[in-house]
């Protein structure tokens, strides 16, 4: 029972009520697939990810296209390879921000991090966190968060792999990427092209007649390479050393109705980091230092807008083993920015700095307990302290059942963005961090079978943000953010994952169902009215069948009406997209060759994330991928 | 033979009599919109959700998304800066659309487009031809376009300075507020060119005639969100020698007002604050506001002398129309589209 325990509690805390997956078609790194997979089958019993590990993903989906199959989240984009933004739990974008290697990589000046700029395939770990994780991970993760993650290969083994995809509208993927284990080191590179004409047809609601005409202004290319190296100075001592640049040229087309600009965005990141881990008997200490420098240039017939951010960031982080039933991890972390901007006449260098505890404890038998606590300073300012405290309890095996309980309450904030206090005119200096209060609960229950697997997890959740920053129009005459809005939102997701497997023929289907309400309580007319551009309703259907190298997958998703006015006036219906995609993989003596083909929106269905914003209709493309590993080499020698 | 003549004429009089009677004003409700008040919603920019209400003056019910309801599925367009409506066609025109939508003006059901245009601010119709003025773009001079309304085309198009906006015809002449600078170009309307650019105040955003006949004109002022702004000022045209003859200057540099409109001698104008008035020859004006309500849209309905007040609110909402009287008490209130900001009164 206590190993039950331990693990689920391991399994609970590591990903706490986090959904993860394997960013990649991950055929690539086959050497790798053992640790794939056991880190998918660990998530799994939250998260009921797909068993079959490196098959998880067909074709090369965007990250974004990604993480909405695993949670209720909504994915508000311009069109295919425009912004695309993620928010769960209706906390909005800039409530769910993105880690990469422990730093918040949002941008600085906006407080959002766009989807479409970060290549999946760079990362074969990607937690998605539904909930407040403030406490945890700092500002702005209220309603959510996300992680990105290498995992490096063992000594000995290597991984070479390369492949091409082509699609409708002048689409084109290209991806390579080298790993290898050594015994003093491991590392892995990625590089990433896309680049797409995107001229999909859609119908034009904005002409008499409603012509089908071709998307203009919509052409895209991205460049992506991340590079990561972990060396071991020594037993249990190790450094990391991370980068990743990244540079996107995009058009932006034009909303429906609305006149071509020609609009363009150009965006550069560069993000270098490095860390340093050591582990002793009871304790271990992490110390990472990054710097990131994000571009973000806009055009158009109008206006030129060239905004650039520095930032360097630090973090400290030790764990201690007090007792054999009792941990503490502790930690503080320091970014300072020095942006620029022509929107920004004078800004000043901003420091920000933060303490962090974590207390671990399975004092009490078959109850796990977490508490975080974490204290934010700025140089504008010092929010209140947060927390949150967490608990946890599984049972089991009971008719080869376990079930797993577990209720979290807490606190969280979000700072103000640049732009917010600083932007020109309009940004307000004395904005306050928003504040959160939330809980949750949920139960899972899984069990297994011979040839039978299920999974299913229940989960209630309830948030009251205060202080909600709010862009409006002021009585000067321009637009600038105030603290004003209330919101109280309130849901509840259920999920279920079933997979039946024999012989070489195997079969799994998982879903979610979520239901959210809110409750604005800002006076006004938008009072008591839900929030906007967040479904009322969301399921989502997977059926996967694998049968020898094949496999096959069927996607359903139903995302419900969402309300582009705060005063619920403006309504974007509902819609159904299906989806189908196929890999087989061919496995030679000298490599692994994956084909696969994929088509998104079958039913050709019309719709928008975004009010005015069209999306794609029905869409197919195709692909290889090569890979080359130890792996066929120790095949070689075993059958020689 | 008179008798018949006469028996003739009666026999018409009484089936024009009975025709007549017969006869109903456009009802709203079946989507006919006859006399009353026309709102012009310009929605969100990039979010194609503009449209047009409808008013009743008596019962000040409104009818929203007239243009919606009239034609299924049909966007208007991004951002409706204004509307004209001369005889059976309603003119609208879309800024960020870059056209103008031509519309049946009892049922609202589209009919046309005019198209080739950038950035459209307002329409004028006189003499049987269009009048657009079009910014162009944000750093360059912008136009006068003159259109053949019945072929739905450009004839003629004419450089003119800064922001072309408002426009008002008067004395065979098209006078055109250039809210970029400090200048009204003047069109001879007989033969479709510049004629004349008369120099005002900072900013001239609006404009009317006067019961002389002299064009006036609202400059706003400048603003600058640096703190060093500078007044605006009311300037007087001649509209025979183009001189300007008289001017009123506001003693607050921070008063930056828009939305001229007029009711016999009184001029209103708005601005996040409120509505001010001021009497024509008085000489005097006092900015304190004689209604307090953020104008976004301003209109005094000629049928009658109400005021009628755009409130745009946050523009994550729909807006408000609200009706004052002449004694600047609310007489009514509507919820409109959003951004309310500016009216059409229709007889």
């Amino acid at each position: 029972m206590k190993y039950i325990l331990a693990t689920g509690f391991s399994l609970w805390m590591g990903s706490f009520c986090t959904s993860s997956l394997n960013a990649q078609v991950d055929s690539s790194f086959t050497t790798t697939v053992d640790e794939v997979v056991v880190e998918t089958l660990r998530m799994k019993l939250v998260s009921f990810l797909d068993t079959t590990g490196n098959l998880h993903t067909i074709g090369y989906q965007s990250l974004a296209d990604q993480v909405t199959e695993l949670v209720p989240a909504y994915m508000k984009t311009n069109s295919q390879g425009m912004s695309s933004t993620i928010s769960l739990r209706g906390g909005g974008a800039e409530r769910t921000p993105v880690f990469w290697k422990g730093f918040n990589i949002q941008s600085a000046m906006l407080g959002q991090m766009d989807y479409s700029l970060i290549p999946a395939f760079g990362f074969n770990s990607v937690s998605v966190i539904s909930g407040n994780m403030s406490a945890r991970l700092g500002s702005g993760a209220l309603t959510g968060a996300v992680q990105l993650e290498n995992q490096q290969m063992s000594a000995g083994n290597w991984n070479i792999s390369a492949g091409q995809e082509i699609g409708m509208y002048g689409t084109y993927t290209t991806r390579a990427s080298v790993s290898a284990g050594f015994k003093p080191t491991s590392v892995q590179v990625s590089y990433q092209r896309i680049s797409s004409d995107n001229d999909f047809r859609y119908t034009d609601y904005s002409t008499i007649g409603f012509p089908k005409k071709r998307a203009v202004n919509g052409q895209y290319v991205s460049h992506a390479l991340i590079y990561d190296q972990v060396v071991r100075l020594k037993e249990n001592h190790s450094l990391n050393i991370a980068g990743w640049w990244q540079e996107n040229s995009r058009r932006i087309p034009p909303a429906l109705g609305a006149a071509n600009v020609n609009a363009r965005q150009y965006d550069r990141n560069i993000r270098a980091m490095l860390g340093y881990t050591g582990r002793w008997k009871k304790w271990t200490l992490e110390y990472k230092a990054a710097y990131f420098h994000d571009d973000l240039n806009y055009y158009d017939n109008n206006l030129a807008d060239e905004t650039f951010v520095h930032t360097a960031q630090q973090m400290l982080t030790t764990d201690i083993r007090l007792l054999r039933k009792f941990s503490v991890s502790a930690g503080a972390d320091y970014q300072v920015y020095f942006p620029t901007s022509k929107f920004y006449p004078s800004i000043p260098v901003e420091h920000r700095g933060s303490v962090f505890v974590v207390l671990k404890s399975n004092l009490i038998s078959r109850l796990f307990m977490e508490l975080d606590v974490r204290q934010q300073w700025l140089s504008t300012g010092v929010p209140a302290p947060v927390f949150t405290l967490r608990t946890f309890s599984g049972f089991g095996p009971v008719n080869r059942c376990r079930i797993y309980l577990r209720a979290e309450g807490g606190n969280g904030y979000r700072v103000p963005t640049l732009n917010d206090r600083y932007w020109t005119p309009g940004g307000n200096p004395n904005l306050e961090a928003e504040q959160s209060w939330n809980a949750s609960v949920s139960a899972e229950l899984k069990g297994k079978r011979k040839y039978l697997q299920w999974n299913t997890k229940a989960e209630g959740y309830f948030h009251h943000i205060d202080n909600w920053i709010q862009w409006i129009p002021l009585d000067q005459g321009y637009w600038g953010p105030v603290n004003f809005r209330k919101v109280i939102t309130a849901g509840i997701e259920i999920s279920a994952r079933l997979d039946w497997t024999f012989s070489r023929f195997s079969l799994h289907t998982s879903g979610f169902y979520a239901w959210f309400y809110s409750y604005n309580m800002e006076p006004g007319d938008a009072y008591g009215k839900q929030i906007v551009y967040q479904p009322d309703h969301q399921a989502y259907l997977e059926q996967g069948l694998k049968w020898k190298r094949l496999y096959v997958k069927l996607r359903g998703r139903v995302t419900g009406q969402r309300y582009t006015k705060a005063d619920n006036s403006f309504v974007l219906p509902a819609y159904f997209t299906l989806d189908l995609s196929a890999n087989y993989r061919i496995v030679t003596r000298v490599i692994d060759v994956d084909v696969f083909v994929a088509t998104n929106n079958m039913m050709d269905t019309e719709y928008q994330t975004i009010q005015g914003r069209p999306m794609r209709g029905f869409y197919i493309s195709g692909g290889f991928q090569l890979s080359l590993g130890n792996r066929h080499f120790t095949k070689r020698s075993q059958n020689q | 033979m008179k008798t018949n003549t006469f028996r003739v004429l009666s026999l018409f009089l009484a089936l024009g009599l009975v025709l007549t009677g017969c006869s109903k004003d456009p009802d709203p409700a079946d989507g006919n919109y006859g006399s009353g008040i026309y709102v012009i919603n310009e929605g969100n920019f990039n979010s194609s959700n503009a449209d047009i209400s409808f008013i009743t003056r008596d019962g000040f019910d409104i009818f929203n998304s007239i243009f919606g309801g009239a034609n299924t599925g049909l966007i208007l367009g991004d951002v409706a800066q204004s509307m004209t409506i001369e005889g059976e066609k309603a003119y609208i025109v879309l800024n960020n659309s870059n056209k103008v939508v031509v519309a049946n003006a009892t049922t609202f059901a589209a009919q046309s487009e005019i198209t080739g245009l950038s950035m459209p601010r307002y329409i004028l119709v006189y003499n049987g031809k269009g009048y657009i003025t079009e910014w162009t773009s944000y750093v360059s001079t912008g136009k006068l376009h003159i259109v053949n309304l019945s072929a739905g085309t450009i004839e003629n198009s004419v450089s003119l300075n800064i922001f072309p906006e408002k426009l008002l015809a008067a004395n065979g002449k098209i006078f055109v507020t250039n809210v970029g600078d400090s200048t009204v170009s003047v069109i001879n309307a007989s033969t479709g060119s510049l004629s004349a650019t008369v120099n005002v105040g900072e900013f001239p955003n609006s404009l009317v005639q006067d019961g002389n006949g002299d064009i006036l004109v609202l400059c706003g002022g400048f603003t600058d969100f640096g703190g060093t702004d500078r007044a605006g000022k009311i300037s007087r045209i001649n509209t025979s020698t183009l001189a300007v003859t008289d001017e009123v200057v506001f003693s607050n540099n921070f008063f930056h007002p828009t939305n001229l409109c007029k009711a016999g001698n009184t001029l209103y104008f708005g601005d996040y604050a409120g509505v001010y008035a001021y009497t024509t020859g008085s000489g005097t004006f006092s900015e304190t506001p004689v209604i307090s309500r953020s104008v976004y849209g301003l209109g005094v309905d000629p049928a009658n002398g109400t005021i009628l007040v755009g409130d745009a609110g946050n523009f994550t909402s729909a807006g408000k129309v609200i009706r004052y009287n002449a004694s600047y008490q609310v007489l009514d209130s509507a919820t409109a589209g959003i951004g309310p900001n500016g009216f059409y009164f229709r007889n």
